[in-house]
This record gives C-alpha cells, structure tokens and sequence, in this order.
C-alpha cells in the first residue's frame, strides 16, 4: 500500500507538470505568433465591438480607400490582425 | 498573524469559506448575465466550488470510518486521504486549463490564483503524505493543519474583494458618467474577468 502511495505521487506530480508544461507552452507560442504583440481584446462585448468598427471606419479604414466594406469584412479583418477572438464574430452574426 | 487567524476562526470562516465563493460566484454569473457572456473566472469559480463541496462531504466520511478501522487499515486510510485530496486538486487545475481552451477563454487573474492555490495544495498533500510513510516523522503537520485552512480563507477573501472592484468597476462602465468612464480608459484602467 506503501509503494502504491508512492507511485501514485510520482503519477500526479509528474502529471501537474505535464499539464502546466503543455499550458506555459501554448503560451509561449502564442506570445512568439503575431497574435499577441498588437496588444488584443481577448474578451470584448458587442458594445465595444461596434464602437471599434466604428471607430475603424472613420478613421483608419476610410482612410486606407476602403469604400463601402461591409462590417462583417471589417469583423474578419480584426481577427486576422488578432483584436478581436474568432469566437467573436460567430456571436454576431 | 495569530490574531488575523484567530479572528477568522472566531467565526468559523474556516468551516464556512466556501459561502464566502458562492458570493463572488454570484458576482461573476451577474456579470455574464449582463453581459451575456461567459467570463473565466465564473467557469473557474464553479469548477472549484464543485469540486469543494464534494471535498467537503468527502472529509466527514472518510473521518469517521478512520476512527472506526485506523488499527486494522491504518495506510489505507492515509493513501485515500492524502492522495485523494491531491488527485481532486489535479482534477480541478486540470478541468480549469481545459475548459478554458475548450470555451477559448484568456485565462485572468482569478484563474491564475485558482491554479496556484490547489498546485500549493497539492504539493502540501503529497509532501505530507511521503513525510509520514516514509520517514516517520510529522514535522509538516502544523504547516499541513494550518496552511490548508489558511489557503482557503485568503483565498476566499481575496477573490471576493477582488470581485466587489470588479463590480465596481462594471457599475461605473455600464452605469457611470461617459467622461469618468473616459478617463478610465486613457489611465489604462481596464476590467475584464
């Protein structure tokens, strides 16, 4: 009963581990990809979805000579810079 | 540090920390509700406190069949006791790392401090368990005892006040002057759970 306790300690040590390793790992992917470094919204409601295209729409994307882009085009455009979650735009529409 | 422990024992905060989460969890399903959002630490939350209350009726049992059989199965009840514990805490860490990739969740602070918290306690129960069986002796037992209750209490109390900013800071957001709001937001002043 002894030894079982043991090997049962190893076990779920070396299992913590295991899932810490794999957690800190993603993470560290994640802050090495692009998705990271242009400071994201990770959690954003609607609310401040529509503020931001808004905000993107007069300013920036007018700008660049974007006429007339649909805000769904605008939603994709903000998950591939990494603003906002790909969850997101599943919500929306 | 012996009167803070002493005051919260006063009360039985102790036995009665886990009434302390059941409010913030109420917080956070507030705040998803307004929201219509899950949020991070609502899921971590509940995943703890489930795990929690069957602990909690877990420890009774197994106590009061200990101090019927301790002479006859005296390792079995350590190892079911000790590593028992060990494995819900792995159980609960892992279930929080999970579910959050699952929902594809950002991890917050509340979730870092549940996962700190049980992979203390963990180490705790296992450590103690090897100190016992294996070299006999029971230097770790006050910082068993105590530590575990500890643990809980500050853990208890600091999500809680952590989840009243929260509150307070979703009030202000939803509820508050457009300009105070403002002003939040160009110091950098931000609330995500």
């Amino acid at each position: 009963m002894v030894y079982l306790g043991l090997f049962l300690c190893v076990v779920l040590n070396s299992l913590l581990g295991y899932f810490l390793y794999q957690y800190f790992k993603d993470h560290k992917q994640q802050i090495h990809s692009n998705e990271i470094k242009i400071d994201p919204v990770a959690q954003v409601n609607e609310e401040m979805l529509t503020l931001a295209v808004r905000a993107l729409i007069a300013n920036d994307i007018q700008n660049k000579g974007y006429q007339a882009v649909e805000n769904r085009d605008i939603l994709h455009e903000l998950a591939q810079i990494g603003k906002i979650h790909a969850g997101d735009i599943d919500d929306i529409k | 540090m012996n009167a803070l422990f002493d005051a919260f024992t006063l009360f039985e905060f102790d036995k009665n920390f886990l009434y302390v989460n059941f409010l913030s969890v109420a917080i956070a399903f507030f705040i998803a509700l307004k929201t219509n959002k899950l949020n991070s630490t609502l899921l971590s939350l509940i995943i703890m406190i489930l795990f929690n209350s069957i602990m909690d009726h877990y420890t009774p049992t197994l106590f009061t069949a200990y101090v019927k059989y301790q002479d006859e199965y005296l390792h079995h009840f350590r190892l079911l006791w000790y590593i028992g514990f060990a494995l819900m805490d792995l159980l609960i860490i892992s279930l929080v790392l999970f579910s959050h990739k699952i929902f594809k969740l950002k991890l917050v602070f509340c979730a870092y401090v549940v996962i700190v918290t049980y992979t203390i306690k963990m180490q705790l129960h296992i450590f103690s368990y090897l100190e016992r069986e294996f070299l006999q002796t029971d230097y770790l037992k006050i910082a068993y005892t105590s530590g575990i209750q500890f643990i809980n209490m500050t853990f208890a109390f600091s999500i809680l006040s952590i989840m009243i900013v929260y509150l307070l800071f979703f009030i202000f957001n939803k509820y508050g002057s457009q300009e105070l709001a403002e002003k939040l937001k160009i110091k950098g002043i931000t609330w995500s759970i």
